[in-house]
């Protein structure tokens, strides 16, 4: 195992030729077969008694592997979104072979499997391997998945690739010898467009990638941003790292939490509490910190971003015109199919090219969730009509990033008869959910069916449409998994004296304009949140000036008439 | 208490641990903070070692370590990884090339990393599996980021490991 | 995981309960090493057995058989153990959702 092993790049045939994912080479195939022998001998010392319940746990969660209520909960990193026809295939098989045919995508950009057994975790370790997958570092209190923009590398805004510089991460953050064993978890997020869609602010650390006036490479950093106990927006740390230093600064970063941050209160161990309670002396010791690394050793070089930058250079596109026959007359000539363009269908880069939002959120059903045949489903049409490439996106949904515009009415077709053809991107069953008290450990209300009722209560599509963008986030408890504190409305489960109870919170948001909701009074039973958010959307249709979106009126008017249709005839 | 070298043998330990209020042997002696500011040293021939508290940053002992053969750097429970970084200051930002010995909590499976952070020795727990602890630190040889051990001027990997990218290697 | 039956002396019936460690499955104790996957079928300990039941658990925690031990209130209903609180009867009965495939319907 010692002996050399040139890095040659392996072409691996099952995989589909020109989707743009980071090409495992023989030493990351390697290290991952070495990452399961490890992981396969954690378990069976574990079995054998050599490791207690205490000790194994941070190995198994760093592995991706929860102890849930009913099971273990397997995570799987699909690295900053990004997957392959082949890889989401796998996923299915194993959904089937080891689970019970269906997967969980997550806000982090994963998935999670429900009933996963201890016992089966080598060999499905095994099967992810054998498409360049793992579950490294999707749990425990380490630097996890690094998330970024589904519509990266085809977003017409947007001024870097972010990509590059999340591959960049996932390898330096990957077993990194100092920073495995933080006070927490430890969340990047990065953004190269204008448009924040990563929610950078509520992140740990937040990358905006931008270029300088000539052309170079460098990155906004922001810390301490997070929802959980105490949510808090993001510091900023710097307007401009140049590339080269990127990782080095980085280091810095975490170097002062790993040897400052909080280890004695689990609420308190978060980057967000130190950064807030050192205020400007967290920025002044990491740019010390900073000053005093060996900073050609961390030198992140241009041959290295120009090598991983290869692996993410743009598809075959072929020259095609924007808006071609096929596809106006499909608009005009089939409504239900423009209903479903108008909200699935975004603006691409490349001109007769747009990328196409799958909703994972169909009326009635789990946000997130999606079977092993709506996974091949999903594979099939990316092979046909996105260069065999898939996103994940951070609100749950999939996303087919390069589709030619002519071909959009079969993709919907595809998407349809797979039951991936909901017309509801960004409206109000758009619904983010955390899993909840249904499955999670730690949740203290359920979470999916407060998310069905909204979604069935409604259902009529036209009043969707005339609602308009609205996010609606729900968590099952005061971790925020379901990113409650930055959603349009938020709906946070607690547990009231034995009994599920809904909070409430209007006005947050997770992009460029980052906000955290506020209150907006006593919760409510289960069986009368949906009734609630059904008067919050009511007053705010009785209340909006021309153009404006729930959350613009919100802003607007304040929680006034919203507390007061609520609580009046209480 | 044994101790685990740096080529993943058992040996037994040169070293006491010397209570505060106990008198100080002629002999390697690893002391606290406070007694090792307490006491006068002059004179004194044999080594001297620091046991870190999880807390102290190694800045706050920078002037002491030239007198230093060791700094024990502690694990109070094995998710407690600060140690990490304080070995890694130690050898990156103070250059201190004396023993650094990971005490406390630790288990097989840190041992790799602690390396790679600089850590010299690991203080076992009595009657511990030694051939447990090279098979979980030779496990996975390869690494994704450069180690103070290794780190050359311009942070290349040393000749031989380099895989590509930023990855290498490790030594066994 | 942590429960009150923990924590504090109980006051009222409990049934012991545990994930499987070798498939995470739900499993209530019986008797020492024996644990079975219904809730109904658990022995119940009144409150003063309750420190001996959780000794015998944890036992089996020990033995490498089962993970998180904890007791958990029950009322009888004809003469089967119940849980009080609504989390325990979530992972008595499992989720609330159906544990399946997703089914959809075709958009009309």
């Amino acid at each position: 195992m010692n002996a050399f092993v040139a890095p040659i790049a392996l072409p691996n045939p099952a995989h589909p030729a020109q989707a743009r994912t980071y090409r495992y080479d023989a030493v990351d195939r390697e290290f991952l077969q070495e990452r399961i022998a490890e992981f396969s001998d954690q378990i069976a010392r574990r079995l054998r008694g050599e490791l207690t319940e205490d000790e194994f746990k941070p190995l198994r969660l760093m592995n991706g592997l929860y102890l849930q209520l009913h099971a273990y909960m397997y995570r799987i990193a699909i690295p900053y979104g990004i997957l392959n026809a082949t890889q989401l295939r796998q996923l299915a098989m194993i959904a089937r072979r080891w689970d019970r045919g269906y997967g969980h995508f997550t806000t982090r950009q994963n998935i999670q499997f429900n009933w996963t057994r201890l016992e089966d975790v080598p060999d499905i370790m095994r099967a992810l391997a054998d498409v360049d997958m793992h579950a490294i570092q999707t749990s425990g209190n380490c630097i996890r998945n690094t998330t970024t923009d589904e519509y990266a590398g085809a977003d017409p805004e947007e001024a870097a690739d972010p990509r590059i510089y999340a591959e960049i991460i996932r390898q330096w953050s990957t077993l990194h010898p100092e920073f495995t064993w933080l006070p927490r978890k430890f969340k990047i997020a990065i953004t190269g467009a204008p448009q924040d869609r990563v929610a950078m602010q509520v992140h740990d650390v937040g990358l905006v990638v931008k270029r300088d006036a000539a052309g170079a490479i460098g990155f906004e950093i922001w810390a301490g941003g997070g929802l959980g106990r105490t949510p808090v927006l993001a510091t900023k740390l710097r307007d401009w790292v140049p590339e080269a230093e990127l990782l080095a600064y980085l280091e810095a970063v975490l170097r002062v939490y790993n040897a400052l941050g909080n280890r004695d209160n689990i609420y308190k161990a978060r980057i967000k509490i130190l950064v807030r309670d050192m205020g400007d002396a967290f920025r002044e010791r990491v740019e010390r910190e900073f000053a005093r690394l060996p900073q050609r050793a961390y030198r992140l070089d241009p041959e290295v971003v120009a090598e991983i930058a290869a692996h993410f250079a743009p598809p075959p596109f072929a020259r095609l015109a924007d808006n071609p026959p096929a596809y106006a007359a499909a608009l005009a000539g089939n409504a239900e199919f423009a209903a479903w363009a108008k909200q699935s269908v975004r603006a691409h880069r490349q001109p007769g090219y747009a990328s196409v939002t799958i909703s994972l959120k169909p009326i009635g059903g789990i946000p997130g969730d999606a079977s092993a045949e709506q996974m091949e489903a999903v594979a099939r049409l990316a092979e046909r009509h996105s260069f065999g490439e898939i996103r994940v996106s951070h609100v749950q949904n999939l996303v087919l990033p390069h589709v030619r515009q002519e071909d959009l009415p079969a993709v919907w077709q595809g998407l349809r008869e797979a039951g991936l053809a909901t017309p509801n991107i960004g409206l109000v069953s758009d619904i983010i959910a955390c899993p909840g008290m249904d499955y999670c450990a730690l949740a203290t209300a359920r979470s999916i069916p407060v998310a069905q009722m909204i979604s069935e209560r409604f259902a009529d599509l036209d009043r969707q449409h005339d609602i308009g963008e609205c996010f609606i986030n729900i968590s099952g408890c005061i971790n925020a998994c379901g990113h409650h504190h930055v959603g349009h409305i938020g709906i946070l489960g607690v547990d009231k004296r034995g009994a599920e109870s809904y909070q409430i919170t209007l006005g947050g948001s997770a992009t460029n304009d980052a906000a955290l909701g506020e209150l907006v009074g006593p919760g409510f039973p289960y069986d009368k949140v949906t009734d609630a958010v059904e008067t919050i959307l009511r007053t705010y249709l009785a209340e909006r000036a021309a153009g404006e979106r729930f959350v613009d009126t919100y802003r607007r008017i304040g929680l006034g008439p919203f507390k007061e249709a609520l609580y009046a005839s209480a | 208490m044994p101790v685990l070298d740096a080529k993943g043998h058992v040996v037994t330990d040169a070293w006491v641990r010397i209570a505060d209020d106990a008198p100080l042997p002629d002999a390697p002696a690893i002391l606290s903070l406070a007694r090792l500011r307490a006491e006068t040293l002059a004179g004194r021939n044999a080594p001297l070692g620091l046991a870190l508290d999880p807390a102290t940053q190694p800045e706050e002992i920078a002037e002491l370590l030239p007198r230093l053969a060791l700094v024990a750097v502690p694990l109070p429970k094995s998710k407690d990884g600060r140690a990490f970084t304080q070995a890694r200051a130690l050898r990156e930002h103070f250059g201190f090339t004396g023993e650094i010995r990971a005490t406390g909590h630790v288990l097989p499976d840190q041992w790799r990393m602690l390396r790679r952070c600089g850590v010299s020795t690991v203080e076992l727990p009595e009657g511990a599996d030694a051939a447990q602890w090279q098979r979980s630190r030779d496990v996975i040889d390869i690494a994704y980021q450069p180690s103070p051990s290794e780190m050359t001027e311009d942070g290349a990997p040393p000749a031989g490991s380099a895989l590509g990218l930023r990855r290498r290697r490790l030594a066994a | 995981m942590s429960s009150p039956a923990k924590a504090k002396p109980a006051t009222a019936p409990v049934v012991f309960t545990a994930n499987r460690l070798l498939d995470g499955r739900v499993v209530w104790l019986v008797a020492a090493g024996q644990w079975v996957e219904r809730v109904a079928d658990a022995t119940v300990f009144p409150p003063e057995e309750a420190a001996a039941g959780l000794a015998l658990a944890q036992e089996d925690e020990r033995a490498q058989r089962v993970v998180g031990v904890y007791g958990a209130e029950v009322a009888l209903e004809a003469g089967r153990p119940v849980p009080v609180k609504f989390r325990e009867r979530l992972r008595a009965q499992g989720p609330s959702v159906p544990a399946e495939p997703p089914t959809y319907r075709l958009a009309s």
